[in-house]
């Protein structure tokens, strides 16, 4: 509740409701993300998946974005945490002289921030569509598999921090790399030459038992949940503030409501 | 003697020079059979190098008139196409990998890069040569890699659905796993720091300057931007659409190949079956004629040896004689019974040309229309990271 109290004073209930609107969307974006990439890194997201996925989170982006507007529009000191561009108002209403020499650095950093979040959000919608175009020319035997080389990495390979690493090397593969050495070889394959294990295909799959990670009784049987619902039930699981909790089950049975 | 021995040292000299210039490796013949190795366990995230196949060199046709017959550009540009993309599909099948793409030629940006270009390929015949190059600028090797397969090979892979080059993909994803097994955990994260510090780098210089000691083609760490740097998670933002881009690419490639899959395998097994066929007569020819020749040769050998004037002497002369030039006659007829099979092989060749043609076409125009406009992008965005960086640091950058 005392996102509720603001610098400015009490919300009225309309901007209250819009305000927990935006915790719930920024919420979900800021995990989706986060999740997103590290499933690209993984390669457990298939070319279908990860376009799916990429268009929830550009909409989460967008949604957030409206919401940061909105409130802005509306007088409501936004709190930091919830990183809204925090000219939004004046991106939306065309400035009457040059804002930007009356800007103070913060600000202008600010507007140049949500330039590029827009350009950003932009170019993922661009790639979608040119996505759509693949899928649509994808020869009709199996067109399901158009993507090619798919699921996209992610960032983050730990720069910065030393980033903790895994621990076992690489499993199979032993033995000189046999720079030299010439004539045919039959039958050569090391170790490990079997198990099966399909590369980003293997990857491991998302724990779906909603039922286990305390979700509401009315929340449905994940198994058929589509890369934006799993998306939406794992926000869900993760989320340790009771009400937002419960915003994004509402959201996800929702959805599933809206998709069933 | 003394000239024969001057005009070899030229010839030595070029050898000698050849090799110190060379950076190929040595060449590997692939065997039949060869096994994929694969993972045993699914590698931690952090270990996982992510590899660009780049669209290979398609190299020059064969200066031998009579060994180009046929093949062309356009078939060539097509395999340059084709088969990267059974290599990375290959690779990604190791577990050994994190993404596996495939990437037009000169994209900047990857973790580890395989380059190849085709040295031959005629359809029984693919010699490749194969490099690969890490982000800090480390080769990791130059080979080329070469298979000969027969036509009765590819009845076999109808069954068996796979290429009929596979053994060579298996193989060079097999010494690429053996070269990554030998990296220590502290070289593949380098690894990959350098390459996202090589693409901030390029996207915002003034930002970036000082992280990376570039000496040659190879690149260091010379530290690291803190894990929470905004402008780094900016730069991994427009890092994470670049995959993006180069994921829908993969789209483009991936719908190329299936369609071109079924008329290129059928390519390869008509045009192998002609050429053995064209073989055999050639042999058959060849060996008529020889024994034509032997014959007339033992005739006049008789007539020499002064015993052409016995009447049985002179009657086995004649048939030798008529049977040599007989025999010759039919090693001619075989001689020409080949040129139906060189003009097959021709005609064989034309039609894929006309048949790959197109489709070369439409995804080189459809790869450049989409990093067209993904290239004007990034100038906005270089255009847009800089002024973040003056309006961050308050400094003007260069």
């Amino acid at each position: 509740m005392a996102g509720l109290l603001l610098a400015g004073g009490v919300l009225h209930a309309d901007e209250a409701r819009s305000l927990e609107r935006l915790r719930v969307n920024h919420a979900a974006m800021v995990s989706s993300e986060q999740d997103f990439h590290d499933r690209q890194r993984r390669g457990t997201l298939s070319g279908v998946e990860a376009t799916d996925y990429a268009a929830y989170v550009a909409r989460l982006h967008r949604l957030v974005a409206e919401d940061c507007a909105e409130l802005a529009l509306a007088g409501v000191s936004l709190p930091p945490e919830l990183g809204c561009p925090r000219l939004t108002p004046n991106l939306l209403v065309p400035p009457p002289i040059d804002q930007a020499s009356e800007q103070t650095p913060d600000e202008q950093l600010a507007a140049l921030d949500a330039e590029l979040m827009g350009g950003l959000g932009d170019f993922d919608e661009m790639l979608l569509r040119e996505q759509d175009r693949v899928r649509a020319k994808a020869p009709m035997s199996d067109a399901g598999g158009a993507g090619g080389g798919g699921a996209g990495a992610g960032s983050g390979d730990g720069s910065g921090e030393g980033a903790g690493e895994g621990d076992a090397g690489a499993g199979g593969a032993e033995g000189e790399s046999a720079e030299s050495g010439e004539g045919t070889e039959a039958s050569q394959g090391t170790g490990g030459a079997n198990a099966g294990m399909g590369g980003r295909e293997s990857g491991p799959r998302t724990q779906r038992d909603g039922r286990k990670r305390g979700a509401p009784g009315n929340i449905p049987n994940g198994d058929d949940d589509d890369v934006v619902a799993r998306q939406l039930r794992e926000a869900a699981e993760k989320e340790t503030s009771p009400e937002l909790k419960a915003k994004l089950w509402e959201e996800y049975r929702k959805y599933k409501e809206g998709t069933s | 003697m003394a000239m024969r021995s001057i005009s070899l040292v030229p010839l030595l000299l070029l050898l000698a020079l050849m090799q110190g210039c060379s950076t190929m490796g040595p060449m590997r013949g692939v065997g039949d059979t060869v096994v994929l190795d694969k993972t045993v366990v699914e590698l931690p995230e952090a270990q996982l190098l992510d590899v660009w196949v780049e669209i290979f060199n398609p190299g020059t046709l064969p200066k031998d008139e009579e060994d180009a017959a046929g093949l062309s550009m356009d078939i060539r540009e097509a395999e340059a196409r084709y088969f990267p993309e059974q290599l990375r599909a290959t690779m990604e099948r190791t577990g050994y990998w994190g993404a596996v793409r495939l990437v037009p030629r000169n994209t900047a940006g990857s973790e580890l890069l395989v380059s190849g270009t085709i040295i031959e390929s005629d359809g029984e015949n693919l010699e490749l040569e194969i490099s690969a190059r890490d982000a800090t600028g480390k080769e990791w090797f130059r080979r080329t890699y070469s298979k000969e397969v027969d036509y009765t090979q590819y009845l076999r892979i109808d069954r068996e659905g796979e290429d009929v080059f596979q053994p060579l993909y298996n193989t060079i994803a097999n010494d690429l796993a053996k070269l990554r097994a030998k990296l220590e955990r502290g070289e593949i994260t380098e690894i990959r720091r350098v390459a996202s510090l090589r693409f901030a780098s390029d996207l915002a210089p003034d930002a970036f300057d000082g992280y990376l000691e570039q000496n040659g083609e190879r690149f260091n760490l010379a530290r690291l931007p803190a894990a929470d740097d905004p402008m780094y998670q900016r730069v991994q933002a427009i890092r994470d659409r670049d995959f993006l881009l180069i994921d829908t690419l993969n789209g483009h490639f991936d719908n190329f190949t299936r369609e071109m899959e079924q008329p290129y395998t059928d390519w390869r097994r008509a045009r192998s079956e002609e050429a053995a066929k064209l073989r055999a007569l050639e042999r058959e020819a060849m060996k008529r004629k020889l024994l034509g020749v032997a014959a007339i040769i033992g005739a006049i050998a008789i007539e020499a040896s002064g015993n052409g004037n016995r009447a049985g002497s002179s009657v086995a002369r004649d048939v030798l004689i008529l049977g040599g030039a007989y025999t010759f006659k039919t090693g001619m007829d075989k001689s020409s019974e080949t040129g139906i099979h060189r003009d097959a092989i021709i005609e064989l060749d034309e039609s894929f040309s006309v048949e790959a043609r197109p489709l070369v076409v439409e995804v080189e125009g459809e790869t450049h229309e989409l990093t067209g406009s993904a290239e004007m992008q990034y100038v906005k965005w270089r255009a847009l990271l800089k002024r973040i960086y003056e309006s961050e640091t308050g400094f003007a950058g260069t």
